[in-house]
């Protein structure tokens, strides 16, 4: 992949907080590129730095306590790092829109929704106060919305979760942006209403060939919507696959630990295997691979030394010690 | 099978006041559970599956007098639950409890794990000094808790092993029936497994009774043996685990199904989308608790509400299109 043909190009992305008790590393050196109209999903537990990561690229961490480093955050052909805040603020809600898990607690509570939609359509693409208000409704329509022209005038607290998130899709979409980051975006909803609002972000992502980060825990929802799935663990991208590849054939042990820990919903039913152990203290990392702890198929190096990126098949990275000796002398004990 | 199972619920209900702010909808009943009846088999595990707000919680609160019931009746080994006196209840409170979803709410952040577990022999009169403390470390490692914990404030554990200690809280009584009310809501992934699969050695060796509540359709059908679906404080539908995902009847619980993500690679899902949203339990409505959001409702479901009947053995549904083993 070239620059050229790379809506964002992420190189080597670290994220630290200083703390009370030390130093601690939230995103340890992270790397991925995302195409224009593709949709990269981004799979990890709480603490695996995947909130982090989109919140840094929007620079929306304060900082301090954070401190973002990059070799690069490449925005369409442009260095995030170094640009002003009235800039950065440019493309936040416009060229880079966010939707966040909890729709209450992210859109403000004293405004209406017509209101909220109106600012980013007055403000990222300079439509008059009237043609905002007309054009909020539309979009309002858009994300299948009951009955727009109320819900316009209503206040955040009348309306349901689902239609929160509606309504925050409307926002995010209004300042026609290329990339959208979608933060745990059915984390709080009800099964069969994350079933409506994937169905929505699946289509409006055809229809205005959007950009998007899913970032999820789920790796379900993820695999529902995504092109390409990277797999995070303690601040790190363990294993980056196309989807199908990555769930019909996951390399690193963790990838395979998080699949098989899930019940299927068809054929015999079998025991779960569950990843033994609890995730990572990010204020004390272990040395070497920082899954060793919990891996079933670790090996002396694993405690020792960190894995380096391999890359054991086109389009496909995994950081393991298994693929490694693969490389090295062509077989191994798959 | 024995004749008399563990547990008889008989038309449960519970209705609330709306008594918060002063908006519509104030003085209004929220009928919460309306009219429930199921029962669970000694030994048996029942899977109680809804959305939020579908009553599936209170109905667990409620049977165990959690809650004030508004209507119907328990039993509990044949006895009457809510006919029992203050103390002879408190006593039979020994053989039911509870696990909750948010650990570190369910624990006194001052108590450490060894007090929060060995408090309920102290309380039961059951062990006192060394005793206790033997008995709570043992029912501690059984829950796959290391020895260190005892000591640890429920702020210095993680999720899981919060829920452990609240597991281990809830058998050191030795008890005859659990419910479960989301127990894996709040946790990480990949130790949800590590919950469920401890739950399930522990039904195993106390040989426990459970009501597993969950909004998690995979983790029911996998821990539960029969498995009852709720909608608007009733049950819709009620089977076996395998019957229930090889003959679906009940539109509602197709439609739940079809919504769960899948990791079946490459396999294009025929999803069923619902229209709008899962109702507010304070709206009175009549007919079918689910025809505003069926995509198969006709005349008959707006005007009339379908009971439960058994359409073939042990397979209960509320529907009218639903016939014998046909597909409505």
């Amino acid at each position: 992949m070239t620059a050229l043909d790379c809506l964002l190009q992420v190189e080597d992305l670290r994220v630290a907080f200083d703390t009370f008790q030390g130093r601690l590393t939230a995103v340890d050196g992270i790397s991925f590129r995302v195409k224009p109209g593709e949709v990269l999903g981004l799979v990890g537990e709480s603490g695996s730095g995947k909130s982090v990561t989109s919140l840094s690229l929007l620079r929306l961490l304060p900082q301090p306590p954070g401190k973002v480093e990059a070799r690069a955050l490449l925005f369409d052909g442009r260095e995030l790092q170094g640009l002003g805040e009235k800039e950065m603020r440019r493309i936040r809600g416009g060229e880079m829109a966010m939707i966040f898990q909890a729709p209450a607690g992210a859109l403000n509570p004293v405004y209406t929704i017509g209101c909220q939609v109106e600012e980013v359509l007055r403000l990222h693409r300079g439509l008059s106060k009237k043609e905002a208000r007309t054009r909020a409704v539309e979009m309002l329509r858009l994300v299948g919305l009951p009955r727009p022209e109320r819900v316009a005038r209503e206040y955040p607290h009348r309306l349901s979760g689902g239609m929160l998130q509606r309504a925050m899709i409307a926002m995010a979409l209004s300042g026609k942006p290329k990339l959208i980051i979608a933060d745990e975006p059915t984390t709080a909803l009800d099964v069969t209403i994350q079933a409506q609002v994937l169905e929505l972000m699946k289509e409006m992502q055809r229809r205005f060939n959007t950009a998007f980060i899913l970032i999820s825990h789920d790796l379900g929802v993820v695999a529902e919507m995504a092109d390409r799935v990277a797999v995070m663990y303690a601040g790190r991208i363990v294993e980056e696959a196309e989807t199908a590849a990555l769930l019909k054939r996951p390399l690193h042990p963790y990838t395979g630990g998080l699949i098989a820990s899930r019940p299927a919903l068809a054929g015999e039913r079998k025991p779960l295997q569950p990843i033994p152990g609890q995730g990572p203290d990010l204020l004390n990392r272990p040395p070497g691979c920082l899954y060793h702890p919990r891996c079933h198929r670790r090996r002396e190096i694993c405690r020792q030394e960190s894995p380096p990126e391999l890359q054991p098949e086109p389009g496909r990275r995994v950081s393991c010690w298994l693929y490694a000796e693969e490389q090295e002398d062509g077989g191994g004990d798959r | 099978m024995p004749a008399e199972p563990l547990i008889r619920v008989e038309k449960l209900t519970k209705h609330y006041l709306n008594s918060a702010g002063l908006g519509p909808g104030r003085g209004e009943r929220v009928k919460a559970v309306d009219g429930v009846s199921f029962f669970i088999h000694r030994g048996e595990t029942y899977g109680l599956v809804g959305e939020s707000g579908c009553g599936k919680s209170t109905l667990g609160r409620t049977m165990l007098k959690l809650e004030q019931p508004t209507g119907g009746r328990v039993f509990f080994d044949g006895r009457d639950i809510f006919a029992l006196e203050k103390e002879a209840l408190r006593r039979l409170r020994r053989e039911m409890q509870i696990i909750l979803q948010d650990p570190y709410s369910s624990l006194n952040p001052r108590m450490t794990a060894g007090e929060a577990v060995g408090e309920a022999l102290e309380v039961h009169g059951l062990a006192r000094g060394r005793e206790k403390r033997r008995r709570t470390e043992e029912m501690l490692a059984i829950c796959g808790l290391p020895a260190g914990i005892y000591h640890r404030y429920p702020h210095e554990l993680s999720a899981g092993q919060c829920q452990r200690v609240v597991i281990a809280r809830a058998l050191i009584l030795n008890p005859s029936f659990i419910v479960a009310d989301e127990p894996i809501a709040m946790l990480d992934l990949s130790v949800q497994a590590q919950i469920v699969n401890l739950l399930e050695q522990l039904r195993e060796r106390f040989g426990l009774t459970c009501l597993f509540i969950s909004h998690d359709l995979g983790m029911v059908r996998h821990i539960a043996d029969r498995i009852g679906v709720m909608y608007r404080g009733g049950l819709v539908e009620e089977a076996p685990q395998e019957e229930l995902f090889r003959r679906t009847l009940h539109p509602y619980t197709r439609a739940l199904i079809s919504a769960v993500p899948s990791l079946e690679p490459g396999k294009p899902k025929r999803r069923i989308v619902l229209k709008g949203e899962p109702p507010d339990p304070a709206e009175s409505w009549e007919g079918c608790s689910f025809h505003p959001r069926c995509p198969l409702a006709g005349e008959r479901c707006r005007e009339e509400k379908p009971l439960l009947r058994e359409v073939s053995p042990g397979h209960l549904v509320a529907c009218h299109l639903a016939e014998g083993g046909d597909k409505p």
